[in-house]
């Protein structure tokens, strides 16, 4: 049984009135690449930063590393490399500086691949923070969450502000981290083809809950979209569970349905469709339908 | 080997590289007992999880197109696949009924269907038969 | 840790560049006083006087607390400015050994001024016995008023920088503390206006703690 490094129990936040997470449950085993995913101020934001104990939850609690978020001690932190979200650090400090500090704070810190970083990204050492891009910013806070040869690495959003090469060069980073073995990664995106790359499982966070929480390749298998035509008009009501969304045109029909198998395939059959056939759905695709629907259905 | 991955594709990306190997080997591009690139610099070169790429590693040694050696690495195997007679036929007819469905929605004929058939088994090089079915093609 | 400390001393080296300066002064008082005093001739008055040394030192002790109140306000709200913490402690330490190094880089600097103070009035009293016939306990307690006057007013700083108020707000609060200060003047050098100003400063740090250890950033 793998050693659960990231666990949320019932989580619950509730800001200024509003409520951004309605109860939160998810592990993180050990050496698993987890992507979150959700629309903006979907939460996932929040979820990280309560993660990382830099916000308390209404609720529940989150642990990491097996010890609470809320009260993480400073060796356990330095076994944590977290890039959070916009890429701030501290704009006023010299870029050396920075770097020097987190050097001496660190419990472990490879300085052979940081610098191989740092000559990679071509990053100055002898100006500000702020007089930095936002891409070279992320770039420098991708480095030193690494440097530190994390156990455990989140990541939130870090791919923000960063081109074409160098979301690439990230990913290409993120692969070296994964082959080293036992990390685990938490990170969130909007760009699902990333995610598809490097994620083992996914979580689709919508209104405030975790709509999807899977294997990513079973997610594919498991979310299926029909078009189904009819000869007349297609029956309002179709007895069958997991629908995520239903369309109607004319005498076709746009059905989506999570936990497809064959039971689902041989109802569907009862009602008598002219036509079946199945629309190819990316990961891009499954986002889209899970996230616009109001109820969500979990998968 | 080149192998590559679409991502707004339907098909899960371990099942896309398992293809690809199993077209690679067909077409003849890749010999038995050729060497499979190892699963960590496949990972490096497409920017894949590795998890991925040995899921896909698995599930072609799963159909008997390659064997782990452990130490050694992945090989292109010999011979034919360790699926039964019935269900190999099985998916090929339903390959076959995908491809007439199509062909009568585009109002093919049989002659120019005929015709690509066996431009097609040329290109693939067919062989006459296979291992242990009696059935004649074309 | 010590990175930290070293950390908070990079950023006020201004400010403890100011308070030192006024500790130099104070000390090119003495030497001036000491260099006219009249070496030769008893009966003439020295022109440094002893009234002239305890008022200087009585405006330090107004002084000194409210440079540390600035010195504390600079501490907290160039890290509130900049996301400091809020960046830093995401690295391998903990809020409250943050809060632990500021406030020992803020004690020290502070006794390092007061002590040089102290040192500088002794140098005087070691060369000059006859200048200041002036009861050494008093100059004891005008010190120790100094420093239990600084402690409240430099934790009063670094509560007014975390709660990021305005400069206005700013500027009543510190004639309030002023007020205050002279109150405490007015007490006396005493025992219970020492115990007072402690308990003000134990307490306004511990409200500082809590805020800086629990509020998300």
């Amino acid at each position: 049984m793998a050693k659960i490094v990231v666990e949320a129990q019932g989580l619950v936040k509730f800001y200024e009135g509003r409520c951004v997470l309605d109860g939160i449950d998810l592990k993180v085993p050990q050496g698993c690449i987890y992507g979150l995913l959700g629309r903006n101020g979907a939460g996932k934001t929040t979820l990280i930063r309560i993660l990382m104990g830099q916000e308390t939850p209404t609720r529940g609690q989150a642990l990491v590393l097996g010890a609470n978020s809320q009260r993480l001690s400073a060796a356990q932190r330095g076994r944590v490399g977290y890039v959070a979200e916009g890429h701030q650090l501290v704009p006023s400090w010299r870029v050396g500086w920075l770097v020097s500090l987190c050097r001496g704070l660190a419990p472990r810190w490879d300085e052979r691949f940081f610098g191989h970083l740092v000559s990679t990204f071509k990053l100055p050492m002898d100006r500000k923070v702020k007089q930095l891009s936002t891409g070279m910013r992320a770039q420098l806070n991708l480095a030193l969450a690494m440097a530190v040869e994390p156990e455990l690495l989140v990541l939130d959003d870090p791919t923000l502000g960063l081109d074409t090469a160098a979301r690439r060069e990230f990913l290409e980073l993120a692969i070296d981290v994964i082959q080293r073995d036992g990390r685990t990664i938490l990170f969130s995106s909007h760009i699902l083809s990333d995610v598809e790359r490097i994620a083992d499982r996914v979580g689709i966070l919508v209104g405030g809950r975790l709509a999807v929480d899977c294997p990513l390749e079973a997610l594919k298998r498991r979310v299926r979209k029909l078009r189904l035509v009819f000869a007349e008009t297609p029956p309002q009501r179709l007895a069958l569970t997991d629908i995520v969304r239903q369309e109607v045109q004319g005498r076709e029909m746009l059905l989506t349905v999570a936990d497809w198998d064959e039971h689902k395939q041989a109802y569907l059959e009862t009602y008598g469709p002219i036509n079946c056939s199945v629309v190819p759905m990316s990961l891009e695709d499954i986002f889209l339908e899970c996230t616009s629907r109001r109820t969500p259905v979990a998968v | 080997m080149l192998i590559q991955i679409d991502h707004g594709c339907d098909r899960p990306v371990y099942l896309q590289i398992a293809d690809q190997v199993k077209r690679d080997v067909a077409l003849g591009r890749v010999a038995e007992g050729d060497r499979l690139p190892t699963v960590r610099e496949l990972s490096s070169r497409l920017v894949i999880n590795p998890n991925t790429i040995a899921k896909a590693y698995r599930e072609l040694e799963h159909q008997g197109i390659i064997i782990t050696r452990p130490g050694s690495g992945s090989y292109i195997a010999q011979g034919s696949s360790r699926l039964s007679e019935a269900v190999r036929e099985k998916l090929i007819r339903e390959q076959i009924d995908r491809l007439m469905v199509e062909a009568i929605h585009m109002q093919i004929d049989r002659r120019q269907l005929f015709g690509w058939i066996d431009e097609a088994l040329a290109k693939f090089k067919f062989p006459e038969k296979g291992a242990g079915d009696g059935e004649d093609r074309g | 840790m010590r990175k930290l400390v070293l950390m908070e001393l990079d950023r006020v080296g201004l400010v403890a560049l100011l308070l030192l300066t006024a500790v130099g002064l104070l000390m090119a008082f003495a030497a001036v006083t000491g260099f006219y005093y009249p070496w030769h001739d008893s009966s003439r008055p020295p022109v440094g006087s002893p009234e002239e040394l305890v008022v200087v030192l009585l405006a330090a002790t107004v002084v000194v607390p409210l440079i540390s109140t600035v010195l504390g306000w600079l501490q907290t709200d160039y890290d509130r400015r900049w996301n400091l913490t809020a960046y830093v402690s995401t690295r391998a330490t903990t809020r409250g050994r943050m809060l632990a190094a500021r406030l020992i880089v803020g004690g020290l600097i502070i006794v390092a001024s007061i002590a040089l103070m102290v040192l500088a009035v002794a140098a005087m009293f070691h060369a000059f016995p006859r200048l200041l016939p002036v009861d050494a306990t008093i100059l004891v307690a005008i010190f120790v008023t100094m420093l239990a006057a600084a402690l409240p007013a430099y934790a009063a700083g670094l509560v007014m920088g975390w709660s990021q108020i305005g400069r206005l707000r700013i500027l009543v609060l510190l004639g309030l503390l002023l007020v205050i200060l002279l109150a405490v003047l007015m007490m006396g050098s005493r025992p219970r206006a020492w115990i007072t100003l402690a308990v003000l400063a134990v307490a306004m740090i511990g409200w500082l703690h809590h805020r800086y250890v629990h509020q998300p950033l």
